[in-house]
């Protein structure tokens, strides 16, 4: 169903012209604030508004209501303006000859509402004067399409900092339930973050400096979250299906790590086709945007050999790493993606240091880089379509991992289901990496929901109808472990994987959980919950670089002032209950930390044949393994 | 037990450690079915178990980490006599009358007959004695014909096999466990490779510790290298890296060692490899099968010679009999435990001086490296804890014509400070400092301290802690042995070995070379020794007469549990050919450390590894064709 | 290290300190002690007679912990701030197990304690660590108390002060005083307070490291 809007808009700027066009419910065209009334609307608060903020670009919102209840609604990039509207009504699929609206100077008069239920279109448009007038000044032209990489122009937002540094008022947090349209187009629609804007400080006062913090970066996760999940062709993430393809998704943002570690070391360009295996060649050339899974150890066999994870429906879960462009980059420019060339003498005084990401300069928008951003997923394979409808899915192609040197392995098409999302990012602010980490809500039970008797009805690896005697928590499947051929991605026992997640998430944690799965409502994305943030927190190494200058070393001592590999991970620990399934707990070194174990990935590179044996040297890979997977 | 209820396989292995698990990775690799009776815990699904233990002990001793557990719950060592599968700990060497008295048999497992206690102990979990510290040196081509080499040592006997024999099956087990170490470096005391021959991994960096000893070393005079009696009077000593199976880079899906200096008893990021790894590999072929908390009791020998099943107690629950059958039985139970089921298995009388015992050498020849250490504070600091336990040590002086008149010693350097002597340090130089103690003996003083005084005192001492160890070689004596106690048995009623141990004269003689090694080591650093005093009830301690002076030495125990059904060429004064194969028994194979016919001074391991997968082959090849 | 995007150059300097916002906002100031004092925070499962614990008490306690250890206060509790009444709140935390351990098994001696270090607050630095090193020993209960937190530092472990006291005082002290406790996983490795990074055998390596630093940076 398509509703298409031309504004006619006589600003102080002059005539423009605005058109739209609307493809889904919820397609948003206009600005932030807006007044929503069933058949009606007022555009003049929004008007004034936007002037006053000369905004380069705007945004209308259509607001979605099905018979006079509101859906959803999300932001698109408009693809040219124009200053008529002409608003096409579908009746099942008939369009309906357009009625214009004209748009006075200070607002547009009427109201359309969109329909979910396709009994009649209608947009419900949002005050554009003077949005229309500053979005001249940009991108007119633009497409659909985003035209910029991921995170151009940076995310500023903080929880406790407004958007707008000029404002006068005083920093609060932003009111997440109930929000009002300002901040939710905020916090949906601001993109990426480059760097964190965290501070000690908030209203509750019994809070600790520390918790303070990790408010501030649970709620930049969230921003992060939303942003690589937001539709890969440019509309709000309230306006995405389950199935919509994500950003990340999106070969042009994010690249899968056997896509660049190839076979035989060999280079590539970040634009290169996605070449598939053989063996789903031809399945994958029918549908080339199809997600390809090439099956290797680590992709059903959690890392340094854990353990697979078996869903309730005995089929693996299946886990994939990937890297943004700026990491790309950097891997290519030194060879990082050839053994031979990490192990040669040209690679020996590197010191690897990936991009940072940093915020633009005081009072900019453009200038800042995210850095780089590194992305763990897990999914379920989804046979049934109700499930389908509670997952973010994507349609895919898994590639079996070779058992017959004389055979294609087996390509197999699965819709699979987002269970698990890792993200790390470095910023220069942060340089041991920010990380975090988001589940499905219906993967495990907390401790004290089996203790108290406070269950859902089913979840993806844990059977609340089983006791603990009989199907013993977070046990390893029984082995072996590498999937059988003849068996697809079905285990080939009757085992299922009864998983508890070991460490509850904190209250804080829980409530702005619950705040943004407000936000989200109506989306798939509802049923998707952060399980915390880890972040240094010691001050004194967070911000340090490799490449710093090195201090003297005081007499009588050898102590290398290196960045703290560390640096006091706050919290301690950290899993996920699908990626990081056998190593939750508590205990120092053996249970599960992004930073403990990621502050000892190293890579191939040698000391330099010459070197003084008195010589320090570091074959630290700055906190990824992805190097150790080069060929 | 009726021969109808036993399970059948056609590999039956007693024992998951080392040689266990490789045998069975092979055998598993080739779908043969194969099942290990595992007498400990079984493998778990993480290490945060082992690694909160051993946190959580106050007495961080190689076994701290494992089950069984070392205390019972009122603080005291466990009973021995009630552990199911019990094992020995290191604080059952103590003095008599005390706590940990090593004729204890309350709190000693081994019923220790003297006259000198053996100090060595060893894990009884999947995984074996994994609490191992890494090493993986091959033995140099003399070791394995001490007796061509020194006829005039009695006791020596020669391999059945030489160096050639095993450097392919060296080159097998260094890929398998992954180890590290630079090539040339390794070329000493006659080890060559094959041609074009690399290690898995480059070597670990070299300790600051390691550089300050290789320093001392480097321009000697003979007159002060004499004593070693080598073929000429070093005037330089080489220190070299110690090949370890320790990652320094990521390798099949394990970290790279990151220095928690904790390789004894456990590494916490799993750098350092240990059986569980191939145990997992193994069961992952789907063909083997651990069955944990099931002890053999009994290996049935047939009508015909040939073993026709193996009995076992599984106390996994309420306490159960089983038996095995299969057409290969290989005991891989370590140096003590293998010898022990054999001596039990006396078939109702036919075979009354146990299984494979017609040379009767099963449980004689026993065998350790006696482990001598010294330790004291360097003139300028060495930085220790950086880095593995032990990086580097000396290997150069373990072959010579000094080896007619006394063994020969390999040098350990400790990269770990006094950790591993005074009781265990920091605590004990802590304690010292801050509470006016003088246990270390470098408080003399007797200070307490506070504030920066105390810190500035620490630090000048740790800083300077260096301790250096020395494994000497011993002779296989025949009175040196397991047999069985006749009167105490374990939890599940089986006879405990009992162990009569001494030092022959040769054997000491190795200690005290190595004690002049010592002195001129420290004179030539600058050490400032602070070795501890014999106390006069220490049951390891010895006098011998040193350059006119009677000096009191002691040693401890190396883990190296060596001999006791050892390898040759005839049946009458061996246990097992070179395959590892028993001469009474075509379808038994005795494996691991247990059949080294002589010791060196390399650590077993390697060995140990080399020799599993020469007869997981020449089972594969000729017994399950 | 600014938390703030926007800082100037000038204001990010050494990183040890904290950032107030800065740019267009409202410069606004920390909790003030006064303010701060008042906030009175539980310490967890604790016996009758150990009181509740405050914010001053545990400042005191750092001040008292670092004097008595040589180790520069920022080290035991990273974010320290004496200026402005902050114990510090980094995600490990040992410095509050330590207390509660403490307050559990000797809150009286303990209370005393605190009162020396609280006294010696207005003190200068320098003169402040041998202050409270003099007034500690005044008597055994606190001369030995104090050891033992000292020991709980630097190992991790518990030595209880009626042992310590048998050891230093007793010709012939009985071979259980010798004992320890381990107090947690989390108190044994690295001093506790660098996250858990350090080594499980831990002090040692940073023990080392950390002794070397400290001793270079007088406090």
């Amino acid at each position: 169903m398509v509703a298409v809007i031309n504004f006619d808009a006589r600003t102080e700027f002059g005539f423009r012209s605005v058109e739209w066009e609307a493809t889904r419910v919820g397609d948003v065209i206009g600005a932030k604030s807006w007044w929503r009334a069933k058949g009606r609307f007022s555009a003049s608060a929004f008007a004034s508004r936007a002037a006053r903020h000369k905004r380069p670009r705007t945004r209308a919102i259509v607001h979605a209501a099905g018979h006079g209840t509101r859906q959803k609604f999300s932001t698109v990039k408009p693809t040219a303006v124009t200053p008529s509207i002409h608003i096409a009504r579908r009746r099942r699929g008939r369009t309906a000859p357009s009625r214009p609206l004209s748009v006075g100077a200070r607002g547009i008069r009427g109201g359309i509402t969109v329909m979910r239920n396709h009994s009649f279109a209608a947009v419900a448009v949002l005050g554009l004067v003077g949005a229309l007038g500053s979005f001249h000044s940009s991108q007119a032209q633009a497409p659909a399409q985003p035209a910029k990489p991921l995170g151009q122009p940076c995310n500023l937002m903080s929880d406790l900092v407004q958007a707008d540094p000029r404002s006068p008022k005083p920093a609060e947090p932003p009111r997440l339930t109930p929000i009002d349209a300002t901040t939710k187009n905020l916090i949906l629609n601001s993109g990426l973050p480059c760097q964190e804007t965290v501070t000690g400080d908030g209203p509750d006062k019994t809070k600790t400096p520390l918790e303070h913090r990790q408010r501030g970066f649970d709620f930049h996760s969230w921003l992060t979250f939303i942003a690589l999940n937001s539709p890969a062709d440019g509309r709000g993430i309230d306006q995405s299906m389950p199935n919509t393809k994500t950003k990340w998704e999106d070969r042009a943002n994010f690249k899968q790590l056997l896509d660049v570690m190839l076979p035989g070391g060999a280079a590539s360009e970040w634009t290169d086709k996605k070449r598939p295996p053989p063996g789903c060649k031809s399945q994958f050339d029918a549908n080339p945007d199809m997600m390809v899974i090439e099956m290797i150890e680590e992709t059903f066999n959690q890392p340094f050999k854990t353990g697979p994870l078996i869903d309730q429906q005995g089929n693996y879960a299946l886990f994939d790493i990937l890297m943004n462009r700026q990491m790309f980059d950097y891997i290519k420019k030194h060879k990082l993606y050839s053994k031979t060339e990490q192990l040669s003498a040209a690679s020996s005084n590197l010191r690897i240091d990936f991009p940072a990401g940093t915020n633009p300069p005081d009072g900019q928008v453009e200038g800042g880089d995210p850095g780089g951003i590194i992305i763990k997923v897990s999914w379920k394979i989804l046979d049934s379509d109700a499930e389908k409808r509670k997952f973010h899915t994507v349609d895919a192609l898994v590639s079996m991992p070779r058992h017959d040197p004389n055979t294609e392995p087996q390509c197999l098409r699965k819709t699979l289901g987002l269970i698990g999302f890792h993200v790390m990012h470095k910023t220069k602010s942060r340089l041991q990496w920010i990380w975090t980490s988001f589940e499905h809500v219906d993967n495990v039970p907390e401790q004290k929901e089996i203790d108290t008797r406070k269950l859902k009805p089913s979840y993806s690896f844990y059977n609340p109808r089983c006791n603990a005697a009989t199907c013993r928590v977070n046990q390893t499947p029984p082995r072996p472990w590498d999937p059988a051929p003849s068996l697809g991605l079905k285990f080939h026992s009757p085992f299922k994987s009864q998983i508890v997640r070991v460490t509850p998430l904190t209250d804080d944690t829980k409530k702005m959980n619950t705040q943004f799965q407000g936000i989200l409502k109506g989306t798939v994305w509802e049923n998707y919950m952060q399980l915390s943030t880890q972040w240094p927190s010691d001050f004194r190494c967070a911000g340090k670089q490799v490449s710093d200058p090195k201090p003297e070393l005081a007499p009588n001592t050898d102590l290398e002032k290196e960045p703290d590999m560390n640096c006091a991970p706050a919290p301690t620990y950290l899993a996920n209950s699908t990626l990081e399934t056998y190593s939750q707990g508590d205990v120092p070194l053996a249970s599960s930390s992004c930073m403990a174990c990621h502050g000892n990935a190293t890579s191939y590179q040698l000391a330099p044949p010459d070197a003084n044996p008195k010589t320090k040297f570091f074959n630290q890979s700055d906190f990824t393994f992805m190097l150790e997977k080069a060929r | 037990m009726a021969a109808e209820s036993c399970v059948e396989y056609d590999v039956a292995i007693v024992g998951a450690g080392f040689a266990g698990a490789l045998i069975a990775n092979e055998l598993g690799k080739a779908g043969k079915k194969v099942v290990i009776l595992e007498a400990g815990d079984r493998v778990p699904p993480n290490i945060n178990d082992y690694m909160k233990r051993f946190y959580m002990a106050t007495a961080k001793v190689p076994e701290s980490p494992y089950t069984p557990e070392v205390f019972d719950t009122a603080g005291n060592l466990t009973d021995p006599g009630k552990v199911n599968a019990g094992r020995p700990t290191v604080l059952s060497l103590l003095p008599k009358g005390g706590f940990g008295d090593w004729t204890d048999p309350k709190q000693s497992y081994l019923i220790q007959k003297g006259p000198r206690p053996f100090a060595s102990t060893y894990d009884r979990v999947a995984g074996g004695t994994q609490h191992w510290l890494g090493t993986c040196l091959r033995f140099v081509p003399a070791d394995f014909k001490m007796k061509t080499n020194y006829p005039s040592v009695p006791q020596f006997v020669d391999w059945p096999i030489g160096y050639d024999d095993l450097n392919d099956w060296y080159g097998k087990a260094e890929e398998e466990l992954g180890v590290s170490a630079d090539l040339e470096e390794q070329k000493y005391v006659g080890i060559h490779f094959p041609v074009n021959y690399k290690y898995p991994m480059p070597k670990i960096p070299s300790s600051l510790v390691d550089v300050a000893v290789a320093d001392s070393l480097k321009s000697l005079t003979e007159d002060e290298t004499k004593f070693l009696e080598m073929e000429r009077p070093p005037t330089q000593i080489r220190v070299r890296n110690l090949p370890a199976a320790r990652n320094s880079q990521p390798y099949r899906n394990r970290r790279a060692c990151a220095g928690n200096t904790n390789c004894i008893p456990i590494c916490p990021i799993q750098a350092k490899y240990d059986p569980t790894i191939t145990l997992n590999d193994a069961t992952n072929t789907g063909f083997v099968e651990i069955m944990d908390r099931t002890v053999a009791s009994d290996i049935v020998v047939g009508e015909n010679g040939r073993i026709s099943q193996i009995n076992f107690i599984r106390y996994a629950g309420p306490k159960t009999s089983g038996c095995v059958k299969a057409k290969i039985y290989v005991i891989a139970a370590n140096g003590i435990e293998t010898p022990r089921l054999l001596l039990m298995s006396r078939n109702g009388g036919r075979t009354v001086n146990g299984v494979a015992n017609s040379s009767d050498m099963v449980g004689r020849n026993l065998m350790d490296h006696p482990y001598y250490v010294a330790w004291g504070l360097t003139p300028t600091p060495v930085y220790p804890y950086r880095g593995p336990l032990i990086t580097s040590g000396i290997g150069d002086l373990c072959d010579g014509p000094f080896r007619a008149k006394r063994g020969a010693f390999r040098v350990d350097i400790g990269n770990e400070g006094w950790n591993f002597v005074v009781g265990g340090d920091p605590n004990v130089t802590t304690l010292d400092f801050v509470n006016g103690l003088n246990r270390s003996k470098v408080n003399g003083g007797q200070e307490a301290l506070f504030g920066k005084k105390l810190v500035e005192t620490l630090n000048d001492k740790f800083t300077h802690q260096f301790r250096v160890g020395f494994l000497v070689e011993q002779t296989p004596d025949l009175e040196n042995r397991v047999t069985l106690s006749e009167l105490l048995n374990d939890g599940l009623g089986l006879p405990r070995p009992e162990i009569s141990y001494d030092l022959s004269d040769y054997t000491r003689q190795g200690i005290v070379a190595a004690y002049r090694m010592k002195n001129l080591l420290f004179r030539k650093m600058g050490v400032n020794e602070f070795t501890e005093k014999v106390a006069k009830n220490e049951p390891t301690r010895f006098d011998e007469l040193i350059d006119d002076k009677i000096v009191t030495l002691s040693y401890i125990g190396a883990g190296h549990i060596m001999g006791t059904c050892r390898m040759g060429a005839r049946k009458d004064n061996s246990v097992v050919n070179s395959f590892q194969q028993s001469w009474d028994h075509d379808n038994l194979y005795l494996v691991g450390s247990s059949t080294f016919p002589t010791g060196a001074t390399a650590n077993p391991t390697l060995t140990i590894v080399a020799l599993s997968l020469r007869t997981a082959d020449k089972i594969l090849r000729e017994d399950l064709r | 290290m600014t938390d703030l995007p926007h800082s100037k150059p000038s204001s990010i300097a050494h990183g040890e300190k904290e950032h107030e916002m800065v740019g267009g906002f409202t410069r606004r100031k920390v909790l003030a002690g006064a303010a701060a004092a008042t906030a009175a925070m539980s310490v967890g499962a604790v016996d009758g007679s150990a009181r509740a614990q405050t914010r001053q008490d545990m400042v005191a306690f750092v001040l008292l912990s670092s004097a008595l250890t040589g180790i520069a206060e920022v080290k035991l509790a990273p974010g320290f701030d004496l200026a402005k009444s902050e114990p510090g709140s980094d995600p490990v935390d040992v410095k509050q197990e330590y207390f509660n351990w403490v307050n559990k098994r000797r809150p009286a001696a303990l209370k005393r304690l605190l009162q020396i270090a609280a006294d010696s607050q207005k003190l200068s630095a320098a003169d402040r660590a041998q202050a409270i090193i003099d007034k500690v020993q005044a008597t055994p209960d606190t001369k030995y108390l104090a050891r033992g937190i000292v020991l709980m530092w630097y190992l991790g472990a518990w030595y209880d002060p009626d042992n310590l006291r048998a050891l230093a005082e007793l010709q012939n002290p009985p071979a259980n005083a010798f004992k320890f406790e381990v107090i947690s996983p989390k108190a044994y490795p690295g001093m506790g307070f660098t996250g858990g990074a350090g080594s499980p055998h831990g002090i040692q390596r940073n023990a080392v490291r950390l002794l070397v630093a400290s001793a270079k940076r007088s406090h």
